[in-house]
């Protein structure tokens, strides 16, 4: 190809790395909620008993 | 009978406001410092205020606007006053009309005075046009009015109140506020509303029309559930 | 068996971007147009429009929720908004490096941009309501009058933007809306870019909603214990 790679590249990588901090958000937001999950589990079992 | 008991309303509001003067006070000291601090940093030539006249002028009644339309329901907090209004007679929709009426004749107010103090800080003639100056000026008002009143019932509940009133109206006062600003920049240069501008005056009327319908229709949902 | 769809359109997606990509970058012909950065435009575009649409699919589940009251539908227009809001988001970066490049300038105030800035604008601060707000059904509530008025207001911030004398679009503008204008070799890869980000975006609006259900058990379960 040509001229303009350059930025071309840019663009693809941002676009690139929107997608990725995103699904690192709902990443993070997933090992929250199932850490809060066993942790109210955790509270709920003792008290059922 | 529905007209009456939006005056109703709005007169409460207004008389309440009367006695207090607390949000017209905040909101014309406000509008006074940005005015000077815009004086300061733009530094304005005549040239310039022949680009951004319009621009500034309705930046300061956005700011200052917020303050208002955020004691608006604000105010019904104290001693369970809102759920008093909502058990009243006046239905839902009354009672935003009439809050809405109370917080234009308020804007409308504020923004009266700070365009003679504009005038004086910038070296603007705003006698020229005044009469299309009034009309744009009461169009986009109710659009800020009537958006403002209705995000401001959103928000009244929210502890973050001050904050989110203002980002989540001006995003969406795009729209009547370019038509506003294009419409005002271009009279105060002494042009008057021709052929090439009636169609901002189309769009704050459309928008107008649309976010009243919009407003009423739905304070209901935001008010009661 | 959720688990076996997700994983089924995630490989579909994965198998669909490599191949359009790779016909982007070395299948189109060079001779149609000079730079390569006019690719651009298959990340740019499609995003736009699935972003756009995402908005209104979730103003239109906001308006299912009020009617029906029923938390799912809430739960699907916060996370159809949300995944919108990635799209809008990928717009404008893509779109601000384009226009450094064909303009010089990071950010040209051309009607396409702004207007999707501005939508960006007023869902972001959909979002924000939706954080400020502990109680599920006011939440809910409320966030759909936002995503209705934010809508109707997105339209007429369109609309609005493109009659603005000084935000003409200072460059070519590449609308596929006229037909016929562009080669059926260039068009294909472009369709095939929005199924992918449609893929894209019932993935993750999948996994968000996964993740809503699980946040809703906890809600539950916390009650229980406190109880």
């Amino acid at each position: 190809m040509n001229a303009n790679f350059e930025y071309l590249c840019y663009g693809l990588m941002a676009a690139w790395l929107i997608v990725a901090l995103y699904v690192l958000l709902l990443g993070l937001r997933e090992s929250k909620l199932g850490k809060e999950l066993d942790r109210v589990r955790h509270m709920v079992e003792p008290r059922g008993k | 009978m529905f007209l009456r008991q939006c005056l109703t309303v709005a007169a409460k509001d207004l008389r309440a406001e009367w006695r207090t003067k607390e949000a017209l006070n905040a909101s014309l000291a406000f509008s006074t410092v940005i005015l000077v601090l815009f004086s300061f940093a733009l530094d304005p030539n005549p040239e310039m205020m022949q680009e951004f006249s319009g621009g500034l002028l309705w930046l300061v009644f956005l700011f200052a606007g917020a303050l208002v339309l955020n004691r608006s329901f604000a105010r019904e907090m104290q001693n369970d006053c809102l759920d008093a209004l909502l058990a009243s007679p006046v239905p839902v929709s009354g009672l935003f009309l009439g809050k809405a009426l109370a917080n234009y004749a308020l804007l409308m107010t504020l923004e009266l005075i700070c365009l003679a103090e504009f005038g004086v800080l910038f070296n603007v003639r705003w006698l020229g046009n005044i009469g299309a100056l009034l009309i744009v000026m009461a169009l986009g008002t109710w659009a800020l009015t009537v958006v403002g009143t209705i995000f401001s019932a959103l928000t009244v509940n929210l502890r973050l109140r001050e904050v989110m009133l203002p980002v989540l109206v001006y995003p969406m006062m795009v729209p009547p506020m370019m038509a506003a600003m294009i419409l005002t920049t271009s009279l105060l240069n002494g042009d008057p509303i021709g052929p090439g501008n009636i169609l901002w005056v189309r769009v704050l009327a459309g928008f107008d029309v649309i976010f009243t319908l919009l407003g009423v229709a739905f304070i209901d949902t935001v008010l009661v559930g | 068996m959720r688990n076996r769809i997700l994983l089924l359109l995630t490989a579909a997606f994965a198998v669909l971007i490599a191949w359009n990509l790779k016909h982007i970058l070395l299948g189109l012909p060079d001779e149609a147009r000079q730079d390569a950065i006019f690719r651009i435009l298959y990340f740019h575009a499609p995003a736009a429009m699935v972003g756009l649409t995402g908005f209104g699919v979730g103003m239109v589940f906001s308006g299912v929720y009020l009617a029906t009251k029923n938390f799912y539908w809430d739960t699907l227009a916060a996370s159809t908004t949300e995944v919108s809001l990635m799209l809008a988001a990928i717009n404008l970066v893509t779109g601000s490096i384009w226009g450094r490049q064909q303009w010089g300038v990071w950010w040209a105030w051309d009607a396409r941009l702004t207007s999707m800035l501005v939508c960006w604008l007023i869902f972001a601060g959909y979002m924000m309501l939706r954080r400020a707000i502990e109680e599920p059904d006011t939440r809910a509530r409320l966030s759909a009058v936002v995503s209705l008025f934010g809508t109707v207001n997105a339209w007429f911030v369109y609309k609005v933007i493109e009659w603005f004398p000084r935000l003409q679009h200072p460059g070519p503008v590449l609308s596929f809306r006229t037909g016929g204008r562009i080669d059926r070799q260039l068009e294909t890869p472009f369709w095939w870019m929005v199924l992918a980000y449609i893929l894209l975006a019932v993935i993750l609006v999948m996994i968000r909603m996964r993740q809503e259900s699980v946040a809703r058990e906890i809600d539950s379960l916390r009650r229980l214990a406190h109880a």
